[in-house]
Formats: C-alpha cells, sequence, structure tokens
C-alpha cells in the first residue's frame, strides 16, 4: 500500500447530503459535513445518535441511502476504495480470531490488507500499543478487555493510514486505560499530521483529545467546529433575598442580565470579577442565597445544541 | 483481472493461516482420517482371513469412496460452517473487508479454499487407498463388494473421483444458507438436514411410487441436486457424464448466489 500520509489534502472527508435508512429509521439523516485534514475530530452523541452508522458508511461497510461521500480527496467507488486502502478503522468494538494471538491476528490483517511493513511493522505496533512481550503471544480471547481495545487500535494502525476511524475506542478500559488510550490518540496525531475520527459519547474525552467536534443527535448532525466554540458562555446563578432588587442594581452596575428564571437570576460571568457581584449586592443590603457557576462547558454546550435530555429523549 | 486475481490467492492464503490454525478444523479433519484408516487397515486384515477372502487393488480406494460418497457432503458442510461461521459469529468480516477490499474476494476465497481441502481430501484418500491396494491387494481376491462395485481401476476412479462435485455442491449450498441467514449455524443445520432428508426421503419416496403406483418417480428426481449428484457418481443407469453439467449449474448458481448476497449486502454491526 502507498503511503500517503504525507499527501497534501484540504479536507480529509466530505460528506454531502448523506442519509442511511433502515427501512422506516433514519439512522443518518441529511448529513453534511466537512472534515479537515490533520488533528482529531470528534463526533460526539449519545447511544443511538447515528455515530456508528456514520462511520461505517466511512469505513465502507455501509453503503449510504443517498449522497456522497469523499475520503482524502477522492470519491467514487474507485476513488473511495483507493481512499480506504489509506483508512484504519475500529468500528464497534475490536474484531479478531479469539483462537489466534495478538501478534498472529496483526500478522493475517498485514498479510490480508498488503500493507507491508513485515515482522518490524508489527513489533512497532504492539510496542505502541503496549501489547509486546507476551502479550504479544496471548490468545486474544484471553485477552483483557483494554488489550483487545488496544489491539484494535493496533489493527486499524496497520500500514500507517493517513485516515483513521475510531469508535468508541475507551468503552470498556479502566480509568489508567482510558488515560493512555487518550494520550495514545494525540500522539497519534502527531505523525504526518495523520486525521483521526473519534466517536464518543464522552464529552470530558472529546473535550480532552478533539481539536473540533461534530454533535449528532436522532441521525442529524446538528454541529460542527471548533470544540471551543461549542461551550455555552460561562454564566453565574445567583439567588438572593430580593431576586427584583438585585436585578435592577445589578443592571445598573453594568452587569449583563442572560435571563430571570422563576427564582434567581443568571448572570453573564466575567472571569475572576464574580466576587464583584457579592460586593455590590451586600453593599445594598442585598445577600446572596445561592450562587453558582453554569454554562461554559462543552457539556452545556451539547445541551444547548441537542436541546437538552427532553429532545434527546424524545 | 490479474489483480483481482493476486488478492484472492492472497485471501486464500491467509485464509489458509487461520483454518489450519483452527482446532476444530483439526478435529474434522481426523474424523475423516481415522475412518479412512480404520477401512483400510480392516481392508488389510481381511486378507489374512483366509484363502479367497483378499480384496482386488482397485477394491481399497472403492471402499473409500463408499465411505467418501456418504461422508463426504458433511464433511464439506462442515467445513463451510467453519470457515464461514468465525466471520459471521465474531464479526471479523468486517476486518475482512476493512481497506477497502472488495466483498467478494474474501468468500471466493473462502469457497475455493473449502473447495482445494476437499480435493486434497480425495486425492491423499486415492493415493493412500492406492498405494495400501497395491501392496496388500491379492490378484486373485474373490470378496464380492456390495452396491455394485465397479471393474478395473479406471471404473473406480471415474467413481472414486465423481463423489467430489457432490461434495463441493453442498458446500456451495451451506455457503449459499450461511450468507442468505448470516449466521454458520443455522447454514450448517440446513445443509445437514436436506442432505439427510433427501438420502432418506428420496428413497423412500421411489419405493414407494415404484411399488404402489408403478410411476418411475427416479427419473424425475434424476435431475435435482442429490440425483444429479448420485448419478455423477455413478449411482444411475445414465452414464455419470451426462450428470456434469447438471452438478456444474448447480455448483455455479449456489456460489454466484453466495458472493451477490455477500457482494450487495451491508456488513453491518458485530454479527456481519
Amino acid at each position: 500500500m502507498a503511503n500517503n500520509s504525507t499527501m497534501t489534502i484540504a479536507s480529509a472527508v466530505a460528506l454531502s447530503g448523506v442519509s442511511k435508512h433502515f427501512g422506516r429509521v433514519r439512522a443518518v439523516d441529511d448529513v453534511t459535513l466537512d472534515i479537515p485534514a490533520g488533528g482529531v475530530y470528534g463526533l460526539l452523541g449519545p447511544n443511538g445518535s447515528g455515530k456508528t452508522t456514520l462511520l461505517s458508511m466511512l469505513a465502507g461497510f455501509l453503503r449510504p441511502t443517498s449522497g456522497s461521500i469523499a475520503l482524502l480527496g477522492q470519491s467514487g467507488p474507485t476513488g473511495q476504495r483507493d481512499a480506504l486502502q489509506r483508512t484504519g478503522a475500529l468500528i464497534g468494538g475490536p474484531t479478531f480470531w479469539p483462537y489466534l494471538s495478538c501478534r498472529d491476528n496483526l500478522r493475517c490483517l498485514q498479510g490480508t490488507y498488503a500493507t507491508g511493513g513485515g515482522d518490524a511493522e508489527i513489533d512497532n505496533l504492539l510496542a505502541t500499543v503496549n501489547l509486546d512481550g507476551d502479550a504479544a503471544s496471548r490468545k486474544f480471547r484471553a485477552c483483557s478487555t483494554g488489550m483487545k481495545q488496544r489491539l484494535g487500535i493496533a489493527g486499524a494502525l496497520l500500514g500507517n493510514p493517513s485516515l483513521l476511524i475510531l469508535d468508541e475506542p475507551t468503552n470498556g478500559l479502566d480509568p489508567a486505560g482510558i488515560i493512555e488510550v487518550r494520550q495514545l490518540i494525540r500522539s497519534l496525531v502527531g505523525e504526518n499530521r495523520r486525521t483521526i475520527i473519534l466517536a464518543s459519547h464522552l464529552l470530558n474525552e472529546v473535550e480532552q483529545v478533539c481539536d473540533r467536534v461534530g454533535v449528532m443527535a436522532g441521525g442529524r448532525l446538528l454541529y460542527s467546529g471548533p470544540v471551543a466554540e461549542l461551550g455555552a458562555p460561562a454564566q453565574v446563578a445567583i439567588r438572593t433575598t430580593d431576586d427584583a432588587l438585585a436585578a435592577e442594581l445589578l443592571a445598573a452596575g453594568g452587569w449583563e442580565l442572560t435571563a430571570q428564571p422563576d427564582a434567581g437570576l443568571e448572570i453573564a460571568a466575567v472571569p475572576g470579577r464574580e466576587w464583584e457581584i457579592t460586593r455590590d449586592l451586600a453593599n445594598a443590603g442585598v445577600y446572596i442565597a445561592e450562587m453558582r457557576s453554569t454554562g461554559g462547558s462543552l457539556e452545556a454546550g451539547f445541551m444547548e445544541v441537542t436541546g437538552g435530555p427532553e429532545r434527546l429523549d424524545a | 483481472m490479474l489483480d483481482a486475481a493476486q488478492a484472492v490467492a492472497l485471501h486464500i492464503r491467509w485464509e489458509w493461516f487461520r483454518l489450519s490454525r483452527r482446532p476444530a478444523f483439526r478435529v474434522i479433519m481426523g474424523m475423516v482420517a481415522v475412518p479412512v484408516i480404520l477401512i483400510l487397515l480392516v481392508a488389510v486384515l481381511v486378507r489374512n482371513a483366509g484363502a479367497g477372502y483378499g480384496l482386488p487393488a482397485e477394491a481399497f480406494p472403492f471402499l473409500i469412496f463408499l465411505a467418501l460418497n456418504v461422508v463426504g457432503p458433511f464433511l464439506a458442510v462442515f467445513l463451510t460452517a467453519i470457515i464461514f461461521s468465525g466471520e459471521y459469529g465474531w464479526g471479523t468480516l468486517r476486518a475482512l473487508l476493512a481497506r477497502g477490499c472488495p466483498r467478494w474476494q474474501p468468500a471466493l476465497a473462502k469457497l475455493l479454499l473449502v473447495g482445494i481441502v476437499l480435493v486434497v481430501v480425495w486425492t491423499v484418500s486415492w493415493a493412500l487407498a492406492a498405494t495400501v491396494g497395491l501392496i496388500a491387494g491379492s490378484p486373485d481376491g474373490q470378496l464380492e463388494l456390495p452396491f455394485g462395485a465397479a471393474e478395473g481401476w479406471g471404473a473406480v476412479a471415474a467413481r472414486f473421483f465423481g463423489s467430489l462435485p457432490a461434495a463441493i455442491a453442498y458446500m456451495s449450498l451451506a455457503a449459499l444458507l450461511c450468507a442468505v441467514s448470516r449466521s454458520a449455524t443455522f447454514g450448517v443445520i440446513v445443509a445437514a438436514a436436506i442432505l439427510i432428508a433427501e438420502s432418506t426421503v428420496y428413497p423412500v419416496a421411489i419405493l414407494i411410487a415404484e411399488q404402489v403406483y408403478e410411476f418411475p418417480l427416479y427419473k424425475y428426481l434424476r435431475w435435482t441436486l442429490r440425483g444429479a449428484m448420485s448419478g455423477l457418481a455413478g449411482n444411475d443407469e445414465i452414464s455419470s457424464w451426462h450428470f456434469a453439467p447438471a452438478a456444474l449449474a448447480y455448483i455455479t448458481l449456489f456460489c454466484a448466489l453466495t458472493l451477490a448476497i455477500i457482494t450487495r449486502r451491508d456488513v453491518s454491526g458485530g454479527n456481519g
């Protein structure tokens, strides 16, 4: 397989109006998406939002009902096939032959994919995912969940692909394993500016690992852009002894009231100046009963984009 | 075309890498080897039972033919189940089809590999039986074999290798059932049930039709899968070569449908 990881491509993935229907179920509905080459793109969404279906279409396992897909700048059946030769995927959990050792599983895939690289590549990959030594000779069925997941990542990395698709790679891992895999994912980007698409329903995972994020719910793509821009503006929510007077005082003091819920106030926060709210109100004889920060996190942004838990449950 | 052939050859190579390491494959091969060796052993021992009990040399492979004729299709079905079961059960079909691999390539490689294994089983069995026969056979052996033994090496060889396409046909039927159901368990159970039903229902139905209704049902069952395969193995009054086109048509149809289904279908979730 040609190593085209240094090829300069503007878009690693370009989807145009892609839908996938299973009978009446619209698993993916009219998704148009452009993922720039290089970096980690997070695909965020609750279970059943269509993430895995979308990734399966990218990996060529599912055919879209409608729309077009361009991978690594190539589209059409032949182009997509060429691009898929430079695409590693771990979707729906690691799948290997249980009676073969970790090393033999990789050898088998390497031989089948004809990626070349030989034993040196396999040794290198096993070391990269911490499966060298005795672990390499362990049968897949005897591996722990974490080992299986890491072997799945190693399998996806065979042939040094330019595009890596990882579907919930930290599923079933213990906390130490999760940290390890996240660090591994970040380190993989550094090599040759590889593009990694990471699907997850873990907000903190996406926040820590990804540069850009797409949010899916109900099969639709609701947001796509930098992670930093998804987070809603930080706010301070307060309840006071006299909310009406507090609202007047804060407005007069130049504070921006973003909402006035039934009980309490929400104020656009200015980092480092929250204490001034306490001072201004206390000076006027209004005392704060409760004060907390809201928004400003990916979680808040995600909830805003998806319409909150009620809409996700619908 | 050449690239595709090379790709299929590569798939066959790595398919063999996996199959040869599967415990179930070794067990099945052992289950074939043991009866073959036992039959030959008994045939050799009969030679010492007394004057006139020895078998002529070509009777040794003929005895193995009788066994393979019955066991062969089951062997083919089980081998097919083994070679397809992992990919559906473990979800490894996705691993095989990653990197833009055309879906028909690994499927064709599987079919070809089972076919190759069957050819090897038949060839090795023939070579073993013929060798033992040449060493231990009695030129004046008079022991009569049942089921209308073929006379002469040529006739024995024709019947022996005429039973191979039957195994290949049932292999392709089992593969089709696996592909349709995406379940090797379903494929092997249904294929084995068809085999058993054919070998038990057909003779009874033919007998009843002839004895009760004086109707030559066998003439109409002749071109069914079982009938054609049986005819190809020399078990019909018509020359076995007449059944070759029918056998080829069955094998081609089953294999083509299998490849078409695997190629057209999405590879979903864990069950391929």
